[in-house]
């Protein structure tokens, strides 16, 4: 086997290109069968490098050329033009999108005619057509590109062993956006698995924009496995090389500048559409060339989008609209006006991040903050995509604060800052789908598969305890022998091997694969066929026939719904409703945060070093007037008696989902002393405690900061491998937010992974109707009779960990331990105090009982409804309320009236004494217990 | 039994009926208790099926039925269709359990209102010793009111009537009885979600109160919940009776 790179030089020269230092460490390393990472910026040639690489070890020097060894045939499946064999599955390249899939595959099929016109390539994923599945079935491609699930796919066939076996190298293709999620653990899983067939196989991740490389690189790669004898020879197989960390050191230039308001006084002070920007942002774009505008939200693209239309009528059918929730057709109608240098500009989401090289596309315009600084790096590099052309992105602050966030973003690129992202720790909905793919790709042995479990990262601590349950799980359903006998989903065969016996059981599992969990949809498509795109099936259920939104960038109107699919037609006029996607609004970095703490440092010196900071200075000279500014060393805290109440205004800057849970927390404990209820508002840089009773806030707050004293030592809960390492705090956190709501949330996707419940897919019919189950059901059916079941621990904890981000909120608390804390009263709400006085949605916290909490919410319902709030579309409808003659037949049916029946009326104005929520101590005893077992 | 005051009476055709939070309907005067949608054995056939639901569901469900009738002095049962899950439920434990519970109350008197669930099971695969006297749908409990298991009449507060495939699953048959009848019926599982201007939210079963009909909320304990809006039924004139662990909410 040759180990130069002479043909992957020529073949570049033959193009004009010279080749980059860190492609020829790449050519060097994997000539010597090294796995690795490389980390190069968007655009500088990472493909080239890994896959001229491969070539160059995998397809011998003679092999290009025109050659018959004359042996071929007698067995040959699949024989090209030139008479070799095409050799069998080699190279699997894994991307994390679908849509980006065909892209790869056309760039990795350019060198192939010149390197090795015998390798078949393909691809493969769940937009695949079944003939060309089949074809493959029959017999894989040299080269397959296809997505994580795909890969799970093939694992989970019952000749996985010897198809998969001959793969001798994985490319992972932006490695950064899998390695933090689930989708990175089932690649993890994937990588354990091959390498176990091949222990000499190679894996090379491609990344962008992390912080720890080094984890990076040692989260996907498995653990070597331990060396078994040669059989030949009886001697130990030579040890794996060490793999290789490779980053491009020519940094790319990058610009990164904010449209500044005129006036910063005049300017918003909350907000986050920013449309008073428009004008400005229409000048960029008719100054530029092509300009991506990259929005945080899709309604907020659907509004931008429809905006600039407004405004700017000629360019219709220059501009475009680009979100995760078009039509396939829709987007790749937009990507190739991109490509072909054709749309003036694109109005896009995170859906434009990734991927395809969109080379005319000039400027880069991000609407809001990013929040991050990886992300704006990721879409910095969307422009001057091609080696050695400056990158630039230009901000569109959306209200005063975030032009703030602006300087800190630049000055966090500068000293390179960025976010780091972890692998999830041993989810075992995971594990648990992992188990069942196994057992049906050719069964597995439990210890040999937990040792190779426990080699991937995400596993490494996997307790057999924990192993125990998971197989527990799959085979009966839970750890007691007499839980669910009569329950089986994989179970050891004669030998020993576990198997999945049902074939039906099979069938649902493989259609339900993957970690990727959607919202129910509902298919928006024209009454005369063509599709838009999807909303979600929540948004749906509010319209009604007759309705006009805004999707797509057009009005629609809705002319009906029918099995999951809202027909419309275009509108020509009306009030429209703009779809929301719970995508749920990302909270600001702690990197970002507090890099803005550091420029407000600055600026309490009186250093206002950027455009952009000079640019808020009246701003900040009036918060130091009136208050303090937060710097790293000291806490601010304001409080203010208004008509509303006795206000909190702190800011720890820690991001919004730290700060839900702070809120929750310091509410909780200052209504220990009295019950008592708090109105919320939070935002990235604090939030707001607002109550209707008198509080002393100076006094009671040095006691609401404090950090609760933990008991157990914390190598206790890392052996448990549970966050819980402060259970102390844990349990104050969980008590004082709804709990179980919002683990009840974060259980859905852990039943759908689990295999618990199944995706519905479009078309298909619900054959089996004794089936149907939600999320929501097994919930409360495992609290009541299995209380016990790990999957509902993993709901509580990832609850914690991701979307209460429990240890930031702990890291918080103890810097606010060594911060000097400044506590001001003002007068009048001040420019930080502003925009969370201003927080529409805003969360009331109490610590009253289940049954008072009811009684609570029966009365706000009925006070809303004295209002008439709920038209939540804006439009009255004449059908929707019964008519008059409707409601007096039923209160004379019923006699609804307070005169025919005394109790009727007892219950209206309040229960009586003896079901009253808060008379009778028995009661309340009762309804504790009730609270206490729902949690 | 003096606790029972409290809870929430409605007057249906004449007759007056308690809502009771234990997801029942108690008619006081026929000493007459009605429940809906047990689903006994669906835990059963879920494990059957490969899906790990735990047991002691439905023997939890059979226990506080029990709990129930005796507390209640109840003579008659009255249950409005899906007392059986599918025919994969039905095993000896389940049998069981229910022989036991008929020889506690063996002057009691049990009715089925054939649901679609129980159309799926044949007479012979049950024994007879249950005494589960089984009728068809509406079926005539008094001049004017009548037991179904499907709501006749449009619910209130369903979220969209074609999505889901909700508007297969009733088949909606257009009421005969004249514009006097009173339903009673099941089969939606009917619950709501109540919140406040607060991260508070609790989902809870519920009855539904509309003009001629009443639901009721599923009983079983695995039976699971179809989610109504709460706005939409009182903007069309409907009550929900939310149930609340120890009370019955008439909103």
């Amino acid at each position: 086997m040759v180990t130069d790179d002479a043909r992957a030089k020529r073949w570049l020269a033959l193009r004009n290109w010279q080749p980059f230092p860190f492609q020829l460490k790449v050519w060097k390393a994997m000539s010597k069968g090294r796995s690795g990472l490389l980390h190069v910026t968007t655009g500088a040639g990472k493909t080239l490098a890994v896959w001229l690489g491969a070539l160059e070890r995998f397809v011998p020097l003679d092999q290009g050329k025109e050659k018959q060894t004359g042996s071929e045939g007698a067995n040959s499946h699949d024989v090209s033009r030139k008479g070799n064999i095409a050799p069998s599955l080699t190279v699997l390249w894994l991307t994390p999108m679908r849509a980006l899939a065909a892209d790869t595959l056309r760039a990795l099929r350019e060198p192939l005619p010149d390197f090795a016109p015998h390798w078949t390539s393909g691809l493969r994923t769940g937009d695949t057509p079944s003939g060309e599945r089949a074809a493959q079935n029959r017999c894989l491609p040299t080269l397959l590109v296809t997505t994580p699930e795909s890969l799970s796919l093939l694992l989970a066939r019952a000749d996985a062993p010897e198809t998969l076996a001959t793969v001798q190298l994985v490319v992972v293709d932006e490695w950064h956006e899998m390695l933090g999620n689930k989708r990175g653990v089932q690649v993890q899983l994937a990588m354990a698995r091959l390498s176990g067939w091949n222990p000499q196989l190679m894996v090379w991740g491609m990344s962008a924009t992390l912080a720890d490389l080094k984890r990076a690189l040692s989260t996907l790669l498995p653990l070597p496995a331990p060396a078994v004898p040669l059989k030949q020879s009886g001697k130990l197989p030579p040890a794996p090389l060490m793999p290789v960390l490779i980053k491009d050191r020519t940094a790319k230039k990058l610009v990164v500048d904010t449209l500044l308001p005129e006036r910063v006084e005049r300017f918003a002070w909350a907000g986050h559409m920013g449309l008073s920007m428009l004008p400005r942002v229409g000048k960029e774009i008719a100054q530029s060339g092509s300009t991506l505008i990259f929005t945080n939200t899709r309604s907020q693209a659907e509004r931008w989008y429809q905006a600039l239309l407004e405004h700017y009528p000629g360019w219709a059918g220059e501009i475009a609209l680009h979100h995760g929730s078009l039509d396939l057709s829709v987007r790749n109608w937009v990507e190739l006006g991109l490509k072909n240098g054709t749309l003036r500009a694109v109005v896009c989401t995170s859906s434009l991040d990734l991927g395809v090289d969109f080379l005319p596309v000039e400027r880069v315009l991000q609407v809001g903050s990013a929040k991050g600084v990886a992300r704006m790096l990721q879409r910095a590099g969307r422009s001057g995509h091609a080696p050695g052309r400056p990158s630039r992105i230009t901000l569109v602050p959306t209200h005063s604060l975030e032009i703030i966030e602006a300087a800190a973003v630049r000055q966090a690129i500068q000293t390179g800052q960025i976010e780091d992202r972890h692998s999830p720790n041993q989810p075992l909905d995971v594990l648990v789908q992992h188990l069942v793919t196994v057992a049906l790709g050719g069964g597995f042995q439990p210890d040999a598969l937990y040792a190779e479990v426990r080699r991937t990262f995400a596993y490494a601590g996997l307790s057999p305890d924990n192993w125990e349950w998971a197989l527990d799980f799959v085979r009966q359903g839970g750890p007691s022998l007499a839980a669910y006998p009569d329950f089986q989903r994989a179970a050891p065969d004669a030998y020993g091997i576990w198997r999945v016996g049902d074939s039906r059981l099979a069938r649902r599992h493989r259609s339900n694969i993957g970690t990727i969990v959607s919202d129910a949809v509902l298919v928006v498509q024209f009454m005369s066929g063509g599709r838009l795109g999807t909303v979600e099936e929540s948004f749906g259920a509010r319209l009604r026939p007759g309705d006009v939104f805004i999707f797509a960038g057009r009005l629609l109107q809705l002319v009906r719904i029918y099995q999951m699919t809202a027909y419309v037609r275009l509108a020509k006029a009306g009030s429209p409703a703009l779809p929301r996607w719970n995508g749920g609004r990302m909270p600001l970095s702690s990197t970002l945060a507090d890099t803005m703490l550091s420029e407000l440092d600055a600026a309490e010196r009186d250093e206002y070093r950027s455009p952009e900071m000079r640019c808020v200075q009246p701003l900040l000279e009036l918060q130091k007037k009136w208050s303090h500014l937060p710097t790293p060393r000291s806490l601010l805290a304001e409080t203010l008696k208004s008509r509303e109440g006795w206000h909190l205004f702190l800011y720890p800057f820690a991001g919004r989902q730290v700060h839900l849970g702070l809120a929750g927390l310091m509410a909780w404990r200052a209504a220990q002393a009295q019950a008592n209820t708090f109105s919320i508002a939070l935002n990235d840089y604090g939030f707001e405690l607002l109550s209707t009773k008198p509080m002393d806030w100076a006094k009671l707050l040095p006691d609401m900061l404090a950090l609760p004293k933990e008991r157990v030592p914390a190598s206790f809960h890392q052996q448990q491998n549970q966050p819980q390492h402060r259970p102390q705090l844990l349990a104050e956190v969980l008590a004082s937010l709804n709990a179980t709501e919002l683990a009840r949330r974060r259980f859905r996707e852990i039943a759908r992974i689990s295999g618990l419940i199944f995706q519905s897919h479009p078309g298909e019919q619900r054959s089996n109707r004794q089936l149907q189950a939600s999320a929501s059901l097994y919930y409360d059916v495992f609290q009541n009779y299995d209380p016990g079941n790990r999957l509902l621990q993993q709901a509580k904890s990832e609850l914690l960990q991701q979307e209460l981000d429990i240890d930031r909120l702990a890291r918080s608390l103890e810097r606010m331990q060594g911060q000097a804390l400044h506590i001001v009263a003002v007068k009048k709400p001040t420019p930080l105090g502003f925009p969370l006085m201003a927080e529409r949605f805003r969360e009331k916290l109490s610590n009253e009982p289940l049954a008072a909490r009811i009684a609570r919410m029966v009365e706000e319902l009925e006070a809303s409804a004295g209002s008439n709030a709920p038209a939540s579309l804006g439009r009255k409808r004449g059908n929707q309320a019964a008519p008059a003659s409707t409601r007096e037949k039923i209160l004379q049916t019923l006699e609804l009236n307070s005169q025919a029946d005394p109790r009727w009326k007892q219950e209206k104005d309040g229960p009586p004494e003896t079901n009253s929520p808060s008379g009778g101590a028995s009661a309340m005893r009762r309804i504790r217990a009730r609270y206490r077992r729902r949690l | 039994m003096h606790e029972l005051i409290a809870h929430p009476s409605i007057r249906c055709a004449g007759y007056t009926l308690q809502l009771l939070p234990q997801r029942v309907l108690w008619w006081a005067s026929k000493k007459t208790l009605l429940v809906a949608d047990v689903h006994l054995g669906k835990g059963a056939t879920f494990r059957a099926l490969g899906q790990p639901l735990p047991r002691g569901g439905s023997a939890d469900d059979l226990q506080r039925l029990a709990a129930l009738v005796a507390q209640l002095q109840a003579k008659q049962l009255i249950v409005l269709g899906d007392f059986w899950h599918s025919r994969r439920g039905l095993n000896p434990t389940l049998f069981n359990a229910l022989h036991q519970w008929r020889l506690q109350h063996a002057q009691l008197q049990v009715m089925l209102v054939r649901g679609n669930h129980d159309r799926a099971i044949s007479k012979t695969e049950l024994p007879a010793s249950l005494r589960i006297e089984v009728v068809e749908e509406p079926f005539p409990l008094a001049p004017g009111l009548y037991a179904c298991h499907e709501p006749p009449l449009e619910v209130a507060g369903l979220p969209q009537p074609d999505n889901n495939g909700i508007a297969k699953m009733l088949s909606a048959p257009v009421s005969t009885n004249g514009p006097e009848a009173f339903y009673l019926a099941g089969h939606l599982h009917p619950a709501v979600s109540l919140k406040g201007k607060s991260l508070d939210s609790a989902r809870l079963p519920c009855f539904v109160w509309q003009a001629g009909q009443l639901v009721l909320p599923a009983f079983g304990s695995l039976a699971g919940h179809l989610m109504l809006d709460l706005n939409l039924l009182r903007r069309n004139g409907a009550k929900a009776g939310i149930v609340a662990p120890d009370a019955v909410w008439l909103v």
